[in-house]
């Protein structure tokens, strides 16, 4: 442990092939690496279908690379842990639970007491402001809603490590501003690994202290960009000509990235 | 304003579905002026019958709807048609536990299990198309005349329904859903508990309400046509002897009991997915 300290995640050569329907076996990720450093946020950018999700599936245990490995900790990921979670682009709540029992599910499956899980549960639902939506059902909320559950669901296991697979995607952009400044709020009073994905470039470098640019078929890492912006930040720095010229430098690696 | 939600298209076919089907089964609104609507509609009814009962009156047609009350009032105090109603109900009640009991299982292994999925279909798919009512005789030579055959009856006419919709309901069960509970560290049993089983809940419900409707009608089938017992039998006396009256008073208490069945099972199946 004490090796890596300076290294909360480590990807090392990680492959990842898919058979597709024709039969040819289709290359999604080719010898990705990178290593995020313990409560960096860290961003994956790229065009759509570049294997920004298979990666984060592959950091979070769900898929089992082809090749290369992942080290968190410097342990290596063999399945789903309880140092990680993860917000989902679609939110992944189920309809048929309350807010309430849709926070407490990751501790209902560990079999914590009731009373701690509740207890647990309204402190991150307070934390992402949805105090007196308890007993609500996720389709009476609105999507900005919704995702904060999908939020308060990761937090409530206290992970070490948070995956965000494009969390705002599915947000109109208002409620997206919003959640984004939240989230740094957020994270910036309880830091953890962030790794995040998205195809937001100004989320990227509003949220990021660094972002690793992925290409598309086979997905590589083809840039790294150190975001240099003073911490903490708040929305005031969206104005300012350093935050536009990272945008713009993002935008220049991802140009010609995106497939045909 | 552009909120997209897991699954909406899905969510809402199926929600689209069991309005449509709630609707056919008598829950039209529930504001008062439709409640006064229907009221009239039904006085309405009753008023035409006993005008058409009276001028029919000696033809052994249509009694009036005064004569059939008086009929079942009188029913309502004979022993033997209480007894003939607990036969039925015993065949009704029995038939449909065994469908519950085996559907239901049957439904999730299905969903679960594509090839077994394939297997049942062309068996299904007859219980489905073709009307169960041929089949009644051959439960006569296997099961004999007695409670059993009834039993088999009711339960051909409503396990297929039952197992179609528990498995169409599994295989509902949405994708990002088992990956959120596997990425939570669920096993595959928690994942099947907690996610699968409360996924499929709206199809079994919708199953258990359709199942309960045709064994109603499976009920009825096996004692008119085959083993004279029961309500059955009754009818068929009261038929035979003109005794219109008594047999409208039968008839309608046959009604009632499909009515209740389907009311209760509308009501279950609210209570079961009220999250919807």
């Amino acid at each position: 442990m004490a090796v890596n300290s300076g290294r909360a995640i480590e990807v090392a050569g990680v492959k990842k092939s898919f058979s597709a329907p024709t039969g040819a076996e289709l290359l999604a990720l080719d010898e990705v690496s990178f290593a995020v450093r313990p409560n960096e946020f860290a961003s994956i950018i790229g065009p759509s279908g570049c294997g920004k999700t298979t990666l984060l599936q592959i950091l979070d245990g769900l898929l089992p690379p082809d090749g290369g490995e992942i080290l968190i900790h410097g342990r290596r990921v063999v399945g789903p842990g309880p140092d990680r979670a993860m917000v989902f682009q679609d939110f992944a709540l189920l309809p048929w639970a309350t807010v309430l029992s849709n926070v407490t599910f990751p501790l209902d499956l560990r079999g914590t007491p009731r009373a701690e899980r509740e207890h647990r549960a309204r402190q991150v639902i307070d934390m992402v402001g949805l105090a007196g939506f308890e007993g609500y059902y996720p389709n009476t909320l609105s999507g900005g809603m919704q995702q904060r559950v999908g939020l308060a669901r990761a937090l409530v296991v206290n992970p070490d490590t948070l995956l965000m697979d494009e969390p705002f995607g599915a947000l109109d952009a208002q409620t997206r501003h919003q959640l984004q400044d939240e989230l740094l709020q957020l994270w910036q009073q309880h830091p953890k690994t962030v790794v995040l994905v998205t195809h937001d470039m100004e989320e990227a470098v509003y949220l990021s202290d660094r972002i690793f640019v992925l290409t598309s078929r086979p997905g590589r890492i083809a840039r790294e960009i150190v975001v240099p912006l003073a911490r903490p930040r708040d929305v005031s720095v969206r104005r300012t000509a350093a935050f536009a010229e990272l945008v713009e430098s993002v935008w220049e690696s991802l140009r010609g990235q995106a497939g045909p | 304003m552009f909120q997209v939600k897991s699954g909406a298209n899905t969510a809402a076919a199926t929600a689209g579905l069991a309005a449509i089907l709630r609707r056919a089964t008598g829950h039209v609104g529930r504001g008062p002026l439709q409640r006064a609507v229907r009221v009239l509609s039904v006085v309405a009814g009753l008023l035409i019958w006993e005008w058409v009962g009276r001028r029919a009156a000696g033809t052994l047609t249509v009694p009036p709807v005064s004569a059939v009350f008086k009929a079942l009032s009188q029913r309502l105090l004979d022993p033997g048609f209480w007894v003939a109603a607990f036969t039925t109900a015993q065949a009704l009640v029995l038939g449909f536990a065994l469908i519950v009991v085996i559907g239901v299982p049957v439904g999730l292994v299905l969903g679960r299990v594509p090839v077994t999925q394939r297997l049942a279909d062309p068996y299904l798919a007859f219980l489905l198309a073709v009307p169960a009512a041929p089949l009644v005789p051959l439960f006569m030579i296997v099961f004999g005349t007695g409670l059993a055959a009834r039993v088999a009856t009711v339960f051909v006419f409503g396990i297929a329904i039952l197992i179609v919709n528990t498995a169409a309901g599994v295989r509902l069960a949405p994708f990002p859903l088992i990956w959120m509970a596997e990425s939570f560290g669920a096993t595959r049993p928690q994942v099947f508990r907690r996610v699968i089983l409360p996924a499929a809940l709206p199809g079994v419900m919708a199953g258990l309400r359709l199942a309960s409707g045709r064994a109603v009608v499976g009920t009825v089938v096996s004692e008119l046509i085959i083993i004279s017992v029961g309500l059955g039998k009754m009818i068929n006396q009261y038929s035979a002897s003109f005794d219109t009256p008594n047999l409208f008073a039968v008839v309608i208490t046959v009604l009632a009991i499909g009515l209740a069945v389907a009311r209760t099972m509308n009501w279950a199946e609210r209570k079961a997915v009220r999250w919807r």
